[in-house]
């Protein structure tokens, strides 16, 4: 459906509703075309989060954290060998 | 790959859950800050060749929820205070309508926009979302239909009839309709 016949279905909503028939089917319609816009509407959201740049400090916290234990494990390798840093 | 790069590669991903979670960046960076440490720490535990992201954000959630629950003790109302803080955030993330949809998110019970959020949004299948919350595959159904029965229930009332993205002719059509001249 285009977005030109979507906004068209949604003006004709509210006369539509007066009318007994064809209320239901309608009102499916637009829980369907609800339900889609609220999938969008998460997506991009999350798509908007996903795009940031991931502040530096988490970054540095890795790079820390790989540091240390390459030390760490330096460090046993050389014990292991007798070779205490 | 070495995990430094495998756990860097997964956290704009980690990152984006747990702003959606939480509604604060802030907030997030502190929860993913949390899980990096513990992920790293427990390394031993997660088994290669497994869901490494799956796995990521189980320690993700469960510092959110473990801060929470600290949190609630502290303030009476969470719920609340989150809801303010999302009313107040920047508009940097978009226009009105996406600010509604934050809101709207956000006031939904924690289980519900969880698994909204990693079905609708993070990717996961069902099978995976049950995994990471630690339920059956049914829960995780019924509770993202709620969550999706109750964000149409709140934008409905809250949008034009027009649910396209912009929120300009959104303006636009709410003035023709009071005016049907001024176009």
């Amino acid at each position: 459906m285009t977005r030109k016949q979507m906004s068209a279905t949604g003006q004709n909503f509210d006369a539509a509703q007066g009318a007994d028939d064809g209320g239901r089917a309608r009102s499916a319609k637009l829980d369907q075309r609800l339900q889609a816009h609220i999938g969008r509407q998460l997506k991009s959201m999350y798509d908007a989060y996903l795009s940031e740049p991931v502040p530096d400090h988490l970054i540095e916290l890795l790079e820390e954290l790989d540091k240390v234990q390459a030390a760490h494990t330096s460090a046993r390798s050389d014990e292991t060998d007798g070779e205490p840093a | 790959m070495n995990p430094k790069s495998e756990l860097i590669r997964h956290m704009p991903n980690l990152r984006a859950f747990a702003i959606s979670l939480c509604g604060s960046a802030e907030r997030a960076d502190d929860y993913v800050q949390e899980a990096l440490m513990k992920a790293w720490s427990n390394l031993d535990s997660y088994r290669p060749g497994t869901n490494m992201r799956a796995w990521l954000f189980t320690i993700l959630r469960n510092a959110y929820y473990s801060e929470l629950r600290k949190r609630r003790r502290e303030v009476e109302d969470a719920d609340d205070a989150m809801a303010s803080r999302l009313a107040s955030l920047p508009e940097q993330h978009g226009h009105m309508d996406m600010r509604d949809f934050r809101r709207a998110l956000a006031s939904l019970p924690e289980d519900q926009r969880e698994a909204l959020i990693l079905i609708g949004a993070s990717g996961f299948s069902y099978e995976e979302a049950a995994e990471i919350c630690g339920c059956a595959v049914g829960t995780v159904k019924s509770r993202v239909n709620r969550a999706r029965n109750r964000l149409a229930e709140l934008l409905s009332v809250d949008s034009a009839t027009d649910y396209g993205p912009d929120a300009a002719a959104q303006h636009v059509l709410a003035t023709t309709r009071q005016t049907p001249s001024a176009a």
